[in-house]
C-alpha cells in the first residue's frame, strides 16, 4: 500500500476480464473447470483467482498474507469491468487489517476481509 | 447410497481427499504478475499469495466447483522454486435440483510442513449422484 497505509486509506484497480486472462490463469493455476472453458449459461466464468489477481495489496511483493475469508456473491463473466478496492481497517506495527471489495457496475461479486504483514 | 460427484480423479464422496502438487518458477511467477497488472523486473523471491493457493483452484476445477466462501489462515510465506501441495477433504455433499452443495477443508504442504489451512463451501456445477 506504498505511502497511503494508514487506517481508512483505500486503493482501487479496475480491469476487464477477457478471454485470454481466462485462459493464462487455467494454464498457470491448471484450474480448466468447464464453467471457466466452456462457459455457465453460454458465458464463460473468470477463476475466483483472477478477480481477486489485481487486488492491490495482494499483489505488493514483500507482503505477507496471513488470513481471508472470503464471501464470493456472484460470478464474474468475460468482458465485465470489476474494480477491486482495499481498505485499511487496522494498523498495529507491521501488521494489517483489511477489507476487499469486488464490484462490477451492476454489483458486488466479492467482498472480504484479511490479514497481512507488511514489510519492514 | 452416498452422494457422489465426478471429478478428473474419478468419483468422489465426503472423506476423500483430493491432492496436487506444483513447484512454481520465476518466469511464471513473473507471468501471474503480469496477468495481475503488476508486472516489473525485479526477481521474486516469494510467491504471491494467490500463487500459493493457485493448486486448490486447480483441484476446485477438478469437480467443476463455484465458491461461495472460502475462508484461510497462513503461517508462512513460500519461496519460488518450493514444492507446494494441496489436500482438499471433501466434508459435506448435499445433492439439489440444480446443483451439489459441498464443503470441504483444505490444506498446503511444504513438504511435510502445513503452511496454509483453510475450508471452503459452495456448489459443484456436475450433477452428482445418491443422496
Amino acid at each position: 500500500m506504498g505511502e497511503s497505509l494508514t487506517v481508512g486509506a483505500t486503493r482501487s484497480a479496475s480491469r476487464t476480464v477477457s478471454d485470454a486472462d481466462i485462459a493464462a490463469c487455467a494454464r498457470l493455476t491448471g484450474d480448466f473447470g468447464a464453467h471457466h472453458i466452456a462457459g455457465m449459461a453460454g458465458k464463460k466464468v473468470a477463476q475466483g483467482l483472477l478477480t481477486l489477481s489485481g487486488t492491490p495489496l495482494l499483489a505488493d511483493d514483500g507482503v505477507h498474507v496471513t488470513g481471508m475469508d472470503l464471501r464470493f456473491l456472484a460470478p464474474v463473466f468475460v468482458g465485465d469491468e470489476i474494480t477491486t478496492s482495499v481498505t485499511v481497517d487496522a494498523l498495529d506495527g507491521p501488521a494489517i487489517a483489511f477489507t476487499v471489495v469486488v464490484a462490477t457496475a451492476a454489483a458486488e461479486v466479492l467482498r472480504g476481509t484479511g490479514t497481512a504483514i507488511a514489510p519492514a | 447410497m452416498a452422494t457422489t460427484i465426478p471429478s478428473a480423479h474419478g468419483d468422489v464422496t465426503v472423506g476423500d481427499v483430493l491432492r496436487t502438487s506444483r513447484t512454481y518458477t520465476v518466469d511464471e511467477v513473473r507471468e501471474f504478475r503480469r496477468l495481475s497488472g503488476y508486472s516489473d523486473n525485479t526477481e521474486p523471491r516469494y510467491l504471491p499469495y494467490l500463487l500459493v493457493v493457485a493448486p486448490l483452484t486447480k483441484l476446485g476445477g477438478d469437480i467443476d466447483y463455484l465458491s461461495g466462501r472460502m475462508s484461510w489462515t497462513v503461517t508462512r510465506p513460500v519461496a519460488v522454486g518450493e514444492t507446494i501441495t494441496a489436500e482438499l477433504e471433501i466434508t459435506r455433499l448435499e445433492r439439489g435440483e440444480s446443483a451439489t452443495k459441498i464443503a470441504f477443508d483444505a490444506r498446503i504442504r511444504c513438504g511435510d510442513e502445513v503452511v496454509i489451512t483453510g475450508t471452503s463451501k459452495g456448489v459443484v456445477l456436475t450433477a452428482g449422484s445418491g443422496h
